[in-house]
């Protein structure tokens, strides 16, 4: 008895599904047999009336008809909502035709970024050569040439093929930029120098003997530490946000006098201490500090007259923290699947 | 530089916990740059800067630390001096390596191990214990910073000590077992035979101090920086001592590290000191002062500083403000603070001890610097943002490269500037061309079977000594998925966009280019750069499989003398455009550049554009021959063209590409 009942269930649930047309008829289909008061659940609820011998057998079979009912709602139900996006025949879902555009560099775009910033508050943007002399990498900036803080600059040096001199080099940092500019220009000065520079660095995940560095320098009469302080500040605010702190950290560096480390923030933990920042909440992203009088006199401006700020930074330091990026190498693999990411 | 945490409060005060100890030590210039807390022990790890030699020691750390938290440096007694006779049992041939030598000499000392509490110290600061004599040494190399060695006095042929030159050929085997070869601009301790030291970098074998020693010399110079630093690259070697030398110790310190040291010695090995002998020459020098004007300091900081506090700060610092007027200060440098030379340096001092974070924050008034533009960025830019929009990815390739990548590619351009001091020959020559790192790029790519590469780069090539702004292109697919023409329309986009006449493209074999596949690119008769495919040699030795490769490369240095930045707009005709198409079986050997001419020359001012729609080849074009379809438009300015009009001047061009050039024309 039981046993046909549950077989003409099966032939009714067959019929019913064969009619189903859109999702309406599902959910009448589902509320038929399966809801609340449905046929099936009606069925498995008077289970308990069933003669004990039998009620194993159709028990397993009402209820595997239940789970049939239930997968084909849901194959249905999925099948008439993507029918429904192709909005009668033209099926939106597929990709469009695929265009090809290219992207500048990372370290471009980065760099692009960080003029950009400088340039609203009336910086000048130049350029300047990647051969250098002695006298405008070292010299000029007041690094004696045999002294242990010539050891953090050190520099590759050109075969020369003629008999000069001075030995020609790559820039070691783009510092011989401000050089050039305040020989060839009088004060008031504000100048970003962007650029490659080149260190006999063995190649690592944190190091390569090529990179980018930003160098800027702000010099007028009357220029201060506090108007560096002000500059820097707005610039790591703009370019990492305005939540991030600042922290300027007294340092060596023979081209300035006061210098300043400056730290922001770690914007990966927000200060609180992670592998990024080696635990210490403080990312350094800055080398600064007031211009040193000698620099002014190789440059030869009067004494006393002028005084300026000047600060540089690594970019691809810059772009690894913005993007996460834990091995230089990548910025000069090219490999498109980095790139495209840009 | 390690600093243990125990052992710094034996010169001074500390009421900061270990974590704010580091924290405040950074924010005077002394980075803490890392922390190692062993149960009841933190040693601090210390960056000192290379201004800074006198941080080089337990004294000076906590020097500093007395001016900033306002407490009393403990320095120990250094004048107390043990008497002893005169000797003369050295001599310095080398005044200018060594301005100043005391030796002194100790007999009937009793070496051994030193007690556990010098020990730990001597641990904590990353030194080996060694025995009572040596670890005093090392103990005074950090608590003061003056380098001291002892040497067996016994082993010292003579017994005596010259200071000198090495000779041509001469070896030492230092403290560390390793022999090393000597020469002339080494300067050497040597005995009466020969050298028992690198002078300030390092002790020989022969004539340590070990626990058979009985009778001792203890050495105390000054080594001038320039020569220790000399010999530390020669040699490569550096060590504990180098690097103070390195960096110039304490002139007055020679003298009382050497009398600690002996008082130390005799108190723990016993013995007693029996002769002394000091050459001094004269480094001291009078001591340094300096003018400060508070009002220019404030000018430079942004902020007043009183001028109390000024004398409290530079005082605590150890420095002497002698004389005070007014605004202005004499102040008196102290031998050890050799970075101080001028006012901008006393103006730091002033801002480390007030801090660097409490100076407060402006914006200046910005005025416009006098600069003119460099019309290089702006052409890099447009050229730029033309590449990408023509699909290409931007890359950084190196600009060093090892020389194997050049002769690979079968370069045949100017030889390259090589460099003097590379790390590995992947940097010994400077690259002539950017070709190598688009080709580089390349295999990268293809290692992950991606194929189809499209890129570009701005860079400098260098020639010579001279660098170049340059562009080079690169195309990289299967083979028939990209083509010349790919390359020849994105060269061309670029002229047109830059409105730059006068462009021609010309054959040019190049040995890194396929014969029949390499072209000149030519702006009014000037070279400025060339395309063409990479020839198979070089696709095979530079390890490519199957893949076609067209490459290019531009000077745009020479690009920005024709560039034209001016646009003048052409007035839109609105008189009907009537199309002609023109098909035509020519032969190969006839250019395209011919047919155009012909077709521009004769067709009369109403045909205002040619453009070429179709090239084709294939079974239904004879061998020799190419197929071509030009599509011709007609205007006239100031009326509507008629049909016949156009369909006669379209038909007289067809006739004369018969006449002319032997066309077949398909109707």
């Amino acid at each position: 008895m039981s046993v046909e009942k549950i077989e003409s269930l099966e032939k009714e649930f067959i019929f019913a599904s064969g009619t189903c047309k859109n999702v309406a008829d599902v959910e009448a289909l589902r509320i038929k047999f399966i809801g609340k008061k449905g046929s099936v659940s009606d069925f498995l609820a008077h289970l308990g009336e069933e003669p004990p011998e039998e009620k194993p057998i159709v028990g397993k079979r009402a209820n595997e008809l239940k789970n049939e009912i239930i997968t084909f709602i849901k194959e249905k139900e999925a099948e008439f909502k993507s029918v429904a996006k192709t909005g009668g025949g033209f099926d939106i879902t597929l990709p469009g035709t695929k265009y090809e555009i290219g992207q500048r560099h990372p370290l471009t775009q980065v760099m692009d970024e960080i003029c950009a910033i400088f340039r609203h508050i009336g910086f000048k943007i130049v350029e300047s050569p990647e051969i250098e002399t002695e006298f405008n990498n070292f010299t000029a900036l007041n690094i004696p040439l045999e002294h242990p803080s010539r050891d953090a600059f050190d520099t590759f040096y050109l075969e020369s093929s003629r008999s000069t001199a001075s030995h020609l080099l790559l820039r070691s940092h783009t510092s011989p930029g401000q050089v050039r500019v305040m020989k060839q220009y009088q004060p008031p000065l504000a100048v970003v120098v962007p650029g490659r520079v080149y260190r006999p660095d063995a190649v690592d995940a944190s190091h390569s003997f090529m990179f980018h560095q930003v160098e800027g320098f702000l010099v007028d009469k009357e220029v201060r530490f506090s108007d560096l302080k002000g500059v820097l500040t707005y610039f790591c605010q703009e370019l990492f946000g305005k939540g991030i702190r600042m922290r300027f950290r007294p340092h060596f560096f023979p081209f300035t006098e006061p210098s300043a480390e400056v730290d922001i923030s770690c914007i990966i933990c927000e200060g609180k201490g992670c592998s990024v920042c080696g635990r210490k909440g403080w990312l350094e992203i800055l080398g600064s500090g007031m211009i040193h009088p000698n620099v002014f006199k190789a440059v030869g401006y009067p004494k006393d007259k002028y005084t300026g700020f000047a600060f540089g930074m690594g970019v691809e330091r810059i772009a690894m923290l913005k993007y996460g990026i834990n091995d230089i190498r990548l910025f000069f693999e090219n490999d498109l699947r980095f790139l495209r990411q840009f | 530089m390690k600093i243990s945490y125990s052992w710094l409060k034996d010169y001074v005060a500390i009421k900061l916990s270990p974590e704010k100890l580091a924290e405040r030590l950074t924010l005077l210039g002394l980075e803490v740059v890392s922390s190692e807390n062993s149960g009841e022990e933190t040693v601090l790890e210390i960056e000192v800067t290379a201004n800074r030699p006198d941080c080089l020691n337990y004294i000076g750390i906590a020097r500093e630390l007395a001016a900033a938290t306002n407490q009393k440096l403990k320095i120990p007694p250094l004048s107390q001096k043990a008497k002893a006779a005169k000797g003369k049992f050295i001599q310095i041939e080398d005044k200018n390596g060594c301005p100043q030598y005391i030796g002194k000499i100790i007999e009937g000392c009793k070496v051994g191990a030193s007690a556990a509490g010098l020990q730990k110290k001597l641990k904590d600061a990353g030194l080996r214990p060694v025995n009572n004599i040596v670890d005093i040494t090392n103990f005074l190399l950090m608590e003061l910073g003056q380098p001291m060695h002892t040497f067996d006095l016994d082993k010292l042929a003579g017994k005596k000590i010259i200071v000198r030159r090495a000779r041509p050929g001469e070896i030492i085997v230092t403290i560390d077992g390793i022999e090393r070869k000597l020469d002339p601009e080494i300067l050497v301790i040597s005995d009466d035979k020969k050298p028992v030291a690198i002078a300030g970098v390092m002790g020989g074998k022969e004539t340590e101090v070990n626990e058979y020693t009985r009778n001792i010399l203890l050495e105390s110079a000054y080594f001038n920086p320039i020569v220790i630093h000399r010999t530390c690259r020669k040699l490569g070697l550096a060590s504990e001592s180098s690097y103070r030398f390195e960096r110039k110790v304490d002139v007055p310190m020679v003298t009382l590290a050497s009398n600690r040291a002996i008082n130390l010695m005799l108190q723990t090995a016993g013995g007693k000191l029996t002769a002394v002998c000091d050459i001094d020459s004269g480094k001291a020098g009078l001591a340094l002062k300096i003018a400060l004007n508070s009002e220019k300091a404030a000018t430079l900081l942004g902020q007043e500083i009183t001028a109390g506090k000024i004398k409290s700060i530079l005082g605590s610092l150890g420095l002497k403000v002698s004389s005070s007027k007014g605004k202005n200060f004499k102040v008196t440098i102290p031998s050890f603070r050799s970075d101080l030379k001028e006012e901008v340096d006393l103006v730091e001092e002033l801002a480390r001890h007030v801090g660097f974070d409490r100076l407060p924050l402006s914006l200046p008034a910005i005025k416009i610097s006098r600069i003119p533009e460099q019309p290089i960025r702006k052409l890099t830019a447009q050229v730029r943002e033309i590449m990408v929009a023509t699909g290409l990815s931007e890359i950084i390739g190196y600009s060093l490269i090892n020389e194997e990548d050049l002769k690979k590619l079968n370069w045949d351009g100017t030889q390259p500037v090589r460099i003097q001091n590379p790390l590995s020959r992947d940097q010994e020559i400077m690259r002539p061309t950017l070709l190598t790192g688009l080709l580089s790029a390349m295999q990268n790519n293809l290692s992950h079977n991606l194929t189809d590469v499209k890129i570009f780069e701005i860079a400098k090539a260098y020639q010579e000594e001279c660098e170049t702004l340059s562009l080079s292109i690169g195309l990289m697919g299967e083979k028939s998925q990209v083509s010349l023409w790919d390359l020849k329309g994105r060269l061309e986009v670029l002229v047109n966009k830059l409105r730059i006449t006068g462009v021609e493209f010309s054959p040019q074999p190049k040995n890194f280019f396929a014969a029949g596949k390499a072209f000149a690119i030519t702006i009014d008769q000037q070279a400025v750069g060339f395309l063409g495919e990479l020839s198979p040699a070089a696709a095979a030795s530079l390890d490519f499989k199957h893949q076609q490769i067209f490459l290019a490369e531009l000077n745009l240095e020479a690009l920005l003398r024709v560039v034209k930045w001016e646009r003048k707009v052409a007035p839109l005709i609105n008189f009907p455009l009537i199309r002609r198409d023109i098909s035509l079986i020519i032969k190969e050997e006839v250019s395209g550049s011919l047919i155009v001419d012909l077709l521009q020359k004769e067709a009369g001012p109403l045909l205002i554009n040619t453009v070429l729609t179709d090239r084709y080849s294939g079974a239904q074009i004879p061998a020799g021959f190419k197929g071509l379809t030009y599509s011709l438009e007609f205007q006239a300015p100031d009326r509507t063209l008629s049909d016949n009009e156009a369909n006669a001047i379209h038909e007289k061009l067809c006739n004369l590409l018969v006449e002319r050039l032997a066309a077949k024309i398909r109707r």
